[in-house]
């Protein structure tokens, strides 16, 4: 736990991150499935993300780390092609991303769908699986579904109406809708806030599972210091739009700054145990 | 007489079958969009889009068509009012009821001025029949032109609906599933756009939103998935506008009035039967 009091003033450490030193850039030649390419972006008249140069690395569970407001949404969103850079370019499986983003399976923070649409747990599977709203299911549909939701250890969701869910109910519905279209890749925007202590613990072992068994790259937007420890095998972290921290897990969590300002005030025990911040 | 002749004997007249033949038509036509535009919050697009039809008769009229063809002539005014609401709703970020607001009063406007200077040019408009519509007048010319509609809406809806019922839900999740929503909304306002047109034409312009927005509610309040709720909405559309004719016939009410009457009345029914737990 730290010692710090509740409120401190990271400028001091923000400056001397961004003054660099902490960018170890992967060594080898394996494949990158989403890359920022030297990406600036402008959102709402105001400067979010600054010069980002970074990739993912294929096969590898990546943490991309900051504190709040850093940008960290907002470099997802280019990398899912929601938004476009001002200037360079991002590729996702070197591609478009626009082109691409059908191989990625995404949990977004926010779920910003209309709860006023009639939809159970089941339709919005099948939608993933079809890639359009079902009429009618299929029984084959159906069992897929079901699999998927018992992944996650919520089976008992699969009839449920969406607008009546918990956050953490619809937390496991989207990773369950993330996993049944059989993706490439995931991308995880603070998966596990909001989930209670036991569904923690199975989403993480099946992070785990996933990229050991399936070899799939996984990208995961955390406050966790714990959750980084345990899975990343390398993180990029951001502060202000601006890159200040990439490398291998062991090596950037060593660092004070970067671990101050991207995990202050999170709660570490809790991480694994209650809420993610 | 007894309950079956009282159904019956209404529909021995060739007009009342034409008339419940397009009531049909319209019931299809209006439920199977409006369960994607209702639970959008775009209840009252058919509405405005209504009223957006007197703009493009006016302009008809102004331009020389006759009054019955000037309907039809409205069309592609109405489609691009509604190209207007959706582009005015996406790139000036205004709600849509807001862009929705505009238009309707401008092009409502717009539409009383040009009819005004057609009728002082000698043109002779029917303003009662453009606003309530006289569903018993059509005839079997029109039911087959509005056949022709519904089949085209229909299978346009059977091949794209589904996509666009998916980004009506959750527009960022249909384009990852690699559904171009912004087309799919473009979609949607042009198909609104000539079943309004369609419909305007045999229930009028006040009654246009009723077909499109009290079915599918009621069907919303009885179902809780969207295949169901299709069928459902169609089912009441055909079923209020039935008991709407046979009782305009017997006891003498205004048909568009008697239709919409019967359409709430299948709501209110709806209400209580999930009142009582006969839903979902």
């Amino acid at each position: 736990m730290h010692d710090h009091p509740p409120y401190q003033d990271h400028s001091h450490a923000i400056e001397k991150l961004v003054a660099g030193g902490n960018i170890f850039t992967p060594a080898g030649d394996a494949e990158r499935v989403l890359e920022w390419q030297n990406v600036s972006l402008e959102f709402e008249g105001r400067q979010v993300l600054h010069d980002i140069s970074a990739w993912v690395q294929a096969g590898e569970l990546t943490c991309l780390c900051g504190s709040n407001g850093a940008g960290k949404t907002q470099l997802i969103r280019l990398g899912l092609g929601f938004s476009r850079a001002a200037v360079g370019q991002v590729r996702l499986f070197g591609q478009d991303p626009a082109k691409t983003r059908h191989l990625i399976g995404y949990v977004p923070q926010q779920k910003a769908f209309n709860r006023n649409f009639p939809a159970t747990v089941e339709d919005l599977l099948i939608a993933a699986l079809r890639g359009c709203w079902p009429l009618f299911c299929r029984k084959r549909e159906r069992a897929m579904a079901a699999e998927s939701l018992q992944r996650v250890g919520g089976l008992t969701l699969l009839d449920k109406d969406i607008s009546v869910l918990s956050g953490g109910e619809l937390q496991r519905v989207f990773v369950a809708r993330a996993l049944i279209q059989n993706p490439k890749m995931l991308i995880l925007d603070e998966p596990l806030a909001a989930i209670d202590t036991k569904g923690r613990a199975q989403l993480m072992d099946l992070m785990e599972g996933l990229r050991a068994e399936r070899q799939l790259s996984i990208l995961l937007i955390t406050h966790s210091e714990p959750v980084v420890r345990k899975l990343a095998d390398r993180v990029l972290f951001i502060e202000k739009g601006r890159l200040v921290g990439w490398g291998e897990t062991s090596a950037m969590l060593a660092i004070d700054e970067l671990r101050d300002v991207a995990f202050f005030g999170h709660d570490h025990e809790s991480v694994i145990h209650g809420e993610e911040g | 007489m007894d309950w079956s002749s009282m159904i019956i004997e209404p529909f021995s007249h060739p007009f009342m079958r034409d008339a419940m033949l397009m009531a049909i038509l319209i019931a299809f036509l209006c439920g199977s969009l409006g369960v994607l535009l209702v639970p959008r919050g775009l209840s009252m697009v058919g509405d405005g889009l209504a009223h957006a039809t007197l703009g493009g008769v006016g302009g008809a009229l102004i331009l020389g068509s006759t009054p019955e063809a000037s309907i039809w002539a409205a069309m592609p005014f109405a489609i691009l009012v509604a190209w207007g609401i959706s582009w005015l709703g996406r790139h000036a970020k205004l709600a849509g009821d807001a862009a929705l607001g505009v238009f309707f009063a401008v092009s409502l406007a717009a539409g009383v001025a040009a009819i005004h200077t057609a009728s002082r040019a000698g043109v002779n408009v029917d303003m009662e029949g453009l606003l309530f519509g006289n569903i018993l007048a059509v005839q079997p010319r029109d039911v087959r032109i509005v056949s022709i509609l519904a089949v085209v809406c229909i299978l346009i809806l059977l091949r794209f609906g589904p996509r666009i019922a998916y980004a009506g839900f959750y527009p960022e999740m249909a384009a990852l599933s690699g559904i171009r929503v912004e087309r799919k909304e473009y979609l949607l306002m042009t198909l609104t756009a000539v079943v309004t047109v369609t419909a305007v034409h045999a229930v009028g312009v006040l009654l246009v939103s009723a077909y499109l927005v009290i079915p599918t509610v009621t069907a919303r309040s009885v179902s809780r998935r969207l295949g169901p709720m299709t069928l459902t909405t169609i089912f009441t559309g055909a079923i209020g506008s039935a008991i709407g004719l046979i009782m305009s016939y017997h006891f003498d009410i205004p048909t568009g009035a008697a239709m919409t009457l019967a359409l709430g009345g299948c709501f209110l029914v709806a209400l209580g039967l999930r009142g009582l737990g006969f839903s979902k």
